[in-house]
């Protein structure tokens, strides 16, 4: 089933977007890799993720490998951006099956050890995960 | 600042970029991942640049903006993600005459408005194994 998602922060930047959080219509929360840089349009690997897990991550307790690699639902998502981050983001599942290990981050990639952390974005995700 | 100035900018630039608040770097110590060793002269493309039929999800002044990050770590980080897993780290020495940078996103990234006449491919190092302490 195609589902839709909407940008909510860009957690780390290089020449663009590597990894942005988003959220669907019932406030689901995906974490969208950059996985291809095409001609036309970028490819994110999208992985649904709970607040508990979504914190573990910015606290350096789980690092990205492990969040695709040993996803929570074994539900997976890829989307083709084309336009821009505004409005619509249209995902199209994908078996996990098919997951690519080219499409995979490397372990030892966490939040705790790339200092890219910004203190302001983990004080929110620490307050989203008490409400 | 002269922006919008395509003689003075590597690319040319929208109006009012680079914003005001970019500074000229004192020969600071910056890393960037690069296709291969030796780098090329599209190493140093913004993406703007790279893939104009793209539309981006920044605003203009940063899209033709490049990536930069004063922190090692953080760049050989980078080494472990998809869209980077082959490439190369490079270690450069900016001069002030190499343009004007900005902390943008992450604490250690910055963004790099590079002047025309500075050519970083004189001016790099290659970062290996041994320097990345593996």
């Amino acid at each position: 089933m195609k589902k839709t998602i909407h940008h909510k922060r860009t957690l780390f930047y290089y020449d663009g977007p590597q990894l942005f959080l988003a959220h669907d219509q019932s406030c689901t929360q995906y974490l969208c890799l950059l996985v291809e840089n095409a001609e036309e349009f970028d490819r994110f690997l999208c992985v649904p993720v709970s607040e508990v897990r979504l914190r573990e991550f910015y606290e350096g307790r789980i690092d990205l490998r492990k969040i695709y690699a040993e996803p929570e639902r074994k539900e997976l998502y890829y989307t083709d951006i084309i336009d821009s981050f505004e409005g619509e983001i249209h995902l199209f599942p994908m078996q996990y099956e098919d997951l690519r290990e080219e499409w995979l981050p490397e372990a030892g990639f966490d939040w705790d050890s790339s200092e890219m952390k910004d203190d302001a974005m983990i004080q929110e995700a620490i307050i989203d995960s008490e409400k | 600042m002269e922006s919008g100035n395509h003689l003075e900018w590597a690319e040319e630039l929208p109006p009012n970029c680079p914003p005001d608040s970019a500074y000229p770097p004192q020969y600071d110590i910056f890393y960037r991942l690069v296709n291969e060793y030796p780098p090329e002269e599209k190493d140093f493309f913004s993406h703007k640049k790279l893939f104009p039929r793209k539309r981006f999800n920044t605003d203009e002044c940063r899209a033709r903006s490049i990536s930069i990050f004063n922190q090692l770590d953080n760049c050989i980080l980078l080494l472990k993600l998809p869209a980077h897993k082959h490439k190369k780290v490079i270690q450069l020495i900016l001069p002030p005459e190499s343009g004007v940078v900005l902390q943008t996103g992450q604490k250690a990234h910055f963004s790099w408005w590079r002047r025309r006449h500075y050519n970083p491919l004189a001016d790099y190092k290659e970062v290996n194994d041994k320097l990345k302490g593996e």
